[in-house]
């Protein structure tokens, strides 16, 4: 049975082979096409320490087996991913770059875009440790490319913790205003009570007078306390806001600054593995081609074919008579031409006869 | 049995078989390829005494090369040995005999099957044209008249002729059929019948019948292998010799053939 699939096979192949040949060639024509249109790519890599801990963000992340502790590099991981998905994010680094000036073309800006979505990886690497690097055809732009990554992200982080810091002076700095107004009306309206009901000349003020001076007072007293507590949290949203730069700068420590790349990624050796794999697969493809004709021709080929599907035996193998004539004939035109007239051996002379 | 005169049939190259007419026209050229292989298998037929008197070939369908085959098979053995042969075409339905000696193309009943390059009519036959077996069996011809006589004396053709379709399965199972094949088992040592495709006609299963063994021609790398099942189901009745693979062209080098052998 092997003996009758290997010579299906070979008579398969031997009877369509430049067909069969035909999926190695144009992989190799590809290969070689790669080859030579392939562009060296750059890669530019840095390592960031991600220092906080954010608790609330790694509990609320829910499945169905329960909860799940997110590491802080996972965690910034997930945010540098789900960033680089928005426009803003990737235009806010590429005008970092060298590239800002082709930002202006839409349809250049949408390549640029892509590109950047595409080469870039975030990977964490441990508890704290958060990896990104990035490819471009450009050593330098890869360089830079990396470097306004981390640098729009801290940027973005900042953002955020100022944002809450500016909403709180915002609303304390709204309270401080009304508070004041109404503390010096409270003043002001003591002052005209104690202007209206002089002190008494002898002996103490009535009771009623004496109760609604301490009216008065109270109530000075109370919103003094208000106004006070406002300035109080204004200024530590202020200080908040001033110091939550060197609070990013410190929870996002660059371990590995990107370098510019001095070599291309793709080496010749990986250019040459990936030209073989194509030739590879154009030979898979020609096998598969060669052993699935062979399995699916149900016609008789060789006389194991007959012996095995027939169980007779195989009397004569017939050429093709007719093809057989039409070569002969042209074998036998061929001789005519190249046949030399003979001469009479009258004719020939001494010098003619060949010498011994 | 003697070996006979095949100079009588002047090769055209060494080892070629050429049938021509008693008057040395050229019918037919068997080149020594084929002669060489059917000479083995009626060597090995005739020597293992598994050679009936007559035989038939048949094939599961039209094209596959049986009336080129059955009369290579009849000439090459009329060619080696002295005795009697005749190539008997009963195949109504698509006569191949008298146009292969004329050197015209066959009028296959499966028209289109195999494209064939268009020929250019060729000349009047060099033969004088038989009225063939049907005539004969209707009584308007003699079996002198119906044969074809060839260079090789021991050696004559008799074409199927015309039979209107209706008749053809009466004729395929008559007496009359029956009794002249008889007949011709009496004037000839070996009798070949060129028997038409099965798929044509289940009247090949009684025209083969008319036979002792039958051999069975398959085109190679053309024919399903099912389709040859079905045909040999149709005659298991019949003893079958074997089975001639026509017009075989294998690709495979010789060498990795030998490496892998098929026995």
């Amino acid at each position: 049975m092997v003996r009758l699939v290997v010579l299906r096979v070979l008579e398969n192949y031997f009877r369509h082979r430049w067909l069969y040949l035909l999926p190695i060639v144009l992989m190799s024509a590809v290969a070689g096409a790669y080859l030579y249109l392939a562009t060296p790519l750059y890669l530019s890599d840095g390592t960031v320490y991600v220092r906080k801990e954010s608790l609330l963000a790694s509990l609320n992340q829910v499945r169905d087996d329960g909860f799940v502790w997110n590491t802080a590099a996972a965690v910034a991981v997930t945010d540098l991913q789900e960033l680089v998905r928005t426009e803003a994010f990737v235009r806010a680094v590429i005008d970092e770059t060298d590239l800002k000036a082709e930002m202006a073309d839409p349809v250049r800006a949408t390549a640029l875009i892509d590109v950047y979505r595409k080469q870039l990886t975030v990977t964490a690497i441990g508890e704290n440790l958060m990896g990104f690097e990035i490819t471009f055809s450009r050593p330098e732009i890869a360089h830079q490319l990396a470097d306004a990554t981390i640098k729009v992200y801290k940027t973005w982080k900042l953002n955020v913790d100022q944002q809450e810091s500016t909403v709180a002076q915002a609303f304390f700095t709204d309270l401080i205003s009304p508070l004041r107004q109404e503390l010096d009306k409270a003043r002001a309206d003591l002052d005209t009570y104690l202007q209206v009901n002089l002190d008494p000349v002898r002996g103490e003020r009535p009771l009623a007078e004496q109760l609604q001076i301490q009216r008065y007072q109270e109530v000075i007293t109370s919103v003094n306390v208000r106004l006070q507590s406002a300035i109080e949290k204004e200024e530590s949203a202020r200080l908040a806001m001033s110091q939550a730069e060197s609070d990013v700068d410190q929870t996002y420590l660059i371990i590995d600054a990107p370098k510019l790349p001095t070599e291309p990624e793709t080496s010749l050796r990986q250019m040459a593995i990936t030209a073989v794999i194509f030739v590879v697969v154009g030979t898979i493809l020609s096998a598969v081609a060669v052993v699935g004709g062979a399995l699916l021709d149900r016609s008789l080929r060789m006389p194991i074919d007959v012996r095995h599907e027939l169980q007779l035996p195989v009397l004569a193998l017939v050429a093709d008579g007719e093809k057989l004539q039409k070569e002969k004939n042209k074998r036998r035109g061929k001789q005519k031409q190249a046949v030399v007239p003979e001469q009479p051996l009258a004719d020939l002379k001494l010098e003619d006869k060949p010498a011994q | 049995m003697t070996l006979a005169a095949t100079e009588i049939a002047a090769p055209v190259e060494q080892g070629d078989l050429t049938l021509r007419t008693p008057e040395g026209k050229a019918l037919l050229c068997i080149p020594a390829e084929v002669t060489t292989n059917l000479r083995r298998m009626l060597t090995g037929l005739m020597y293992q005494s598994t050679l009936p008197r007559s035989v038939s070939c048949i094939a599961a369908l039209s094209g596959e090369g049986v009336t080129y085959n059955t009369l290579a098979i009849a000439a090459t053995l009329a060619g080696d040995v002295n005795a009697r042969v005749c190539v008997v075409e009963l195949n109504w339905w698509s006569p191949g005999l008298q146009a292969l000696l004329a050197g015209q193309p066959a009028q296959s009943a499966a028209k289109g099957r195999r494209k064939r390059a268009p020929v250019e009519p060729a000349g009047p036959p060099p033969f004088p044209p038989s009225p063939g077996l049907a005539a004969l069996l209707r009584g308007e011809a003699t079996l002198e008249a119906a044969l074809i006589k060839t260079s090789l004396p021991n050696l004559d053709l008799l074409p199927a002729g015309m039979v209107p379709l209706h008749q053809r399965a009466v004729l395929a199972r008559s007496e009359q059929l029956k009794s002249f094949l008889a007949t011709l088992h009496e004037q000839y040592d070996y009798l070949f019948l060129d028997i038409p495709a099965l798929a044509i006609t289940s009247d090949a299963i009684a025209l083969a019948s008319q036979s002792e063994a039958t051999c069975v021609v398959v085109r190679q790398g053309v024919t399903q292998t099912n389709t040859v099942k079905e045909a040999l189901d149709a005659i298991k009745h019949l003893p079958v010799l074997g089975v001639i693979l026509n017009r075989v062209q294998l690709q495979t080098p010789r060498w990795i053939l030998n490496l892998l052998p098929q026995e």
